[in-house]
């Protein structure tokens, strides 16, 4: 193959006869699609996009970008790829730690899984080839004893990706963890892992085999132009930056303050308490490390430690904005011990943290409203959150029905209204009553409510590329195509959204010719974001989906804010309007004009 | 009048919050420099070297950014609620268009599409410090 940066090398791995194929990359896929997201979203798209996401057919896609694994700053992520048993739409969900460069040491630019284990596995994966190998030894087990059993079993430079007890339950926001406490946490890749009866993929290698850029000479250059926006950002900057110091719980006081923190699940939009909960107080009162990831000096990773209470002595990292708040002023909880504790049943169990946030919060109210029998949940109670946490991972109790996620459960209580999901995923962080451009970005990601398609926020907040404002409603569709379709590049290369408040179009360009070794304008960077997304979107009309999914909650359409919200609902149809005529779609569906603009086949 | 104060300005000011006489706050302009002259340290923090409010640092007034509000300008209302963010962020970025050099290029929507337009003065370039210059934005027409 012509193109630097790639293994050239990835697996067919049919589980349900163990058979192993070893095929190349497609040059003209890899030149449209890059690689991580856009790639596997390919390789879903080839494979069908109308099966039932439970079907053995299938795809769970693990695709490396061409930078993944390099010396690219940021570049220790990759993309899981398949159709989503939550919302029936395309999804990929990344992680961050080292099994991504791992996998690309040990010879791989992408594992393709179908079909189902008749016994539980673990895939092995060393020096190019992969092995399927017995895991009823580890079926049940969590994910913490998964990763230290197989550890111990295989020794060093090795990363495992786990299911924990959630997958295997096939909880449908299940998600897969590397390293303990790194997850691909959207979409409930674990659970279609757990529909497979595959249980971890282990991968063992080192830098020694870290691979070479096309143009050494233009990578030098490409390389240090893009860390010294890293090290320069007033964001980024380690050990100065926002980012780097507070992690990206930094958030909760700014969003606070304008008034977008959903709380008692998002029946207000401002939490008394929030400095409790925020990245500040966090650093104060409780930080104990800063891990990073692959290539990486930002160190945006919190790793805390419990002093006092129930949870004392409890040690884990993630303690991120998004479940903070999830699991924080949305369930109206100001205790950092609870939900440092949920989040690390997550890590274990394998879930996605903004949903079982959601969850809760949903089943909080449906207690208050008395839409459920039983005693229910009460606002804020941090024993009973810990509790049902478990019984949705173990499908027990009301844990059976919440196990299908906020939406499918809502509507089993009769009130599907409380479901604070779009395409039957939940909201993250960013209450679209006072930050509109999250509305919209809610209403038309491609894999359910999701703030990382699109992150308007770094205008509306920070002001990056511009300062908009997040109460106006006017030009946030066209604002968020591009923010789509940049993200969907470096989604592809694969380099961590985080890189964006500093790197630009520019920096991807010049660091993707220098590793693969063809010219890239930065045009051709927001082309080839945009494909991707239209093919994303292609996948999910074939799937059934059309404009009428591209839609919010009425509760942010109908009931005002609170704080500086207050009176402000989100003008969701007059932003559709603009966004569908930026994107040249009819009413959320690509046209075949569109289609052969983009050269999507 | 409380003056809130976040993340990375909280070491400068020795705490969360810096009381203020409402006297000398009547706009936000006159409310920076009195927390300047109690805290020098916070000049370079706020303010740029042509003394607007540097890029990316929110003053709010009611939760309201002072951007949106008519910035060193706007008026500070007795009994105002005032918050002042150095950059924060956790998300994700996205320079599409960037400010540096001699032009500036800032994505604006508008009504049919998504234009680059002209831009200059305080949304440019302190991100970009010793960046490789001006960045594009593309989204022109599409």
């Amino acid at each position: 193959m012509a193109l630097g940066g790639y293994a050239n090398h990835v697996a067919r791995i049919d589980l349900s006869s163990g058979a192993v194929a070893y095929e190349g990359i497609n040059e003209d896929d890899a030149r449209l699609y890059i690689g991580a997201r856009g790639l596997g979203v390919k390789y879903l798209y080839d494979n069908g996009p109308t099966m039932d996401p439970s079907s053995p057919d299938n795809m769970l896609a693990l695709v490396n970008g061409p930078l993944t694994g390099s010396e690219a700053t940021m570049s220790g992520r990759m993309a899981f790829v398949t159709k989503s048993p939550l919302t029936g739409t395309v999804v990929d969900s990344h992680m961050g730690g080292w099994s991504a460069a791992r996998l690309r040491w040990a010879g791989f630019d992408a594992l393709l899984f179908t079909g189902k284990a008749e016994q539980p596995v673990y895939a092995y994966v060393a020096d190019g080839a992969i092995e399927l190998r017995p895991a009823e030894d580890l079926w049940g087990k969590g994910i913490h004893e998964t990763v230290s059993i197989l550890n111990d079993r295989h020794g060093d430079d090795l990363s495992v990706m786990a299911i924990g007890q959630a997958g295997e339950n096939q909880v449908l926001f299940a998600a897969i963890v590397n390293e303990n406490d790194r997850a691909a946490g959207r979409g409930g890749t674990g659970a279609v892992a757990g529909m497979k009866n595959l249980k971890a993929v282990v991968v063992k290698g080192d830098r020694s085999t870290m691979p070479k850029a096309a143009d050494r000479e233009k990578w030098k250059i490409a390389h240090a132009t893009a860390l010294k926006t890293i090290l320069d950002s007033e964001v980024t900057g380690p050990k100065t930056g926002g980012l780097s110091l507070y992690g990206t719980n930094v958030l909760t006081n700014v969003v606070n303050a304008l008034g977008g923190m959903g709380t008692r699940n998002s029946q207000t939009t401002t939490f008394d308490r929030a400095e409790a909960l925020s990245g500040e107080t966090i650093r104060e009162t409780i930080l104990v490390e800063e891990p990073t990831c692959h290539a990486c000096p930002v160190a945006c990773k919190k790793e805390v430690e419990i002093k006092d209470g129930p949870y004392k002595g409890l040690r884990m990292e993630s303690f991120e904005y998004e479940p903070a708040w999830s699991l924080g002023a949305n369930c109206d909880n100001d205790d950092a011990g609870v939900i440092a504790k949920v989040i690390d049943q997550c890590n274990d169990y394998g879930m996605d943290a903004i949903e079982i946030g959601n969850v809760l919060s949903m089943y909080m109210e449906a207690t208050e409203k008395e839409y459920i029998s039983g005693p229910g949940l009460a606002w804020g109670d941090g024993a009973g959150m810990v509790e049902l946490a478990e019984q949705v991972a173990m499908r027990q109790g009301p844990g059976e029905i919440l196990g299908d996620g906020t939406g499918k459960a809502a509507a089993a209580f009769g009130h599907p209204e409380i479901a604070m999901v779009v395409k039957g995923q939940a909201v993250p962080a960013y209450d679209p009553r006072a930050i509109k451009g999250e509305g919209i970005g809610y209403a038309t990601s491609n894999r359910g409510a999701c703030h990382l398609r699109g992150y308007t926020p770094a205008s509306e907040i920070l002001g990056i590329p511009v300062k908009t404002d997040p109460l106006a409603w006017e030009g946030k569709g066209p604002l968020l195509k591009i923010f789509q379709d940049l993200h969907a590049f470096s989604d592809s290369l694969d380099l961590c959204k985080f890189s964006a408040f500093s790197e630009g179009a520019a920096e991807y360009a010049q660091q993707y010719e220098a590793i693969v070794g063809i010219p890239i304008s930065e045009d051709d960077v927001m082309t080839t974001g945009e494909r991707i997304y239209n093919l994303e979107r292609r996948f999910n009309n074939l799937a059934g989906f059309d404009g009428k999914d591209d839609s919010l909650p009425e509760r942010f359409l109908k009931e005002p804010g609170t704080g500086a919200a207050a009176n402000s609902v989100c003008e969701l149809d007059e932003m559709k309007a603009e966004y569908y005529e930026a994107r040249g779609w009819d009413d959320g569906v690509v046209p075949a004009a569109k289609l052969q603009e983009l050269s999507i086949s | 009048m409380e003056v809130r104060l976040y993340a990375t300005l909280r070491p400068i000011v020795g705490g969360r919050l810096v009381e203020l006489p409402d006297t000398e706050a009547s706009d936000v302009r006159s409310l920076i420099d009195a927390l300047i002259a109690r805290f020098p340290a916070l000049a370079g923090r706020l303010l740029s070297e042509a003394g607007e409010i540097r890029p990316y640092v929110a003053v709010m007034i009611d939760g309201r950014d002072v951007r949106h509000l008519g910035g060193l300008d706007a008026p500070v209302p007795a009994g105002a609620e005032v918050d002042i963010f150095p950059p924060v962020a956790g998300g994700a970025g996205a320079r599409v268009a960037e400010a540096g050099g001699a032009g500036a290029g800032v994505v604006k929507a508008g009504g049919a599409g998504v234009r680059v337009v002209e831009a200059g003065g305080a949304s440019a370039g302190v991100a970009r410090a010793g960046g490789a210059g001006a960045r594009v934005a593309k989204a022109g027409g599409r």
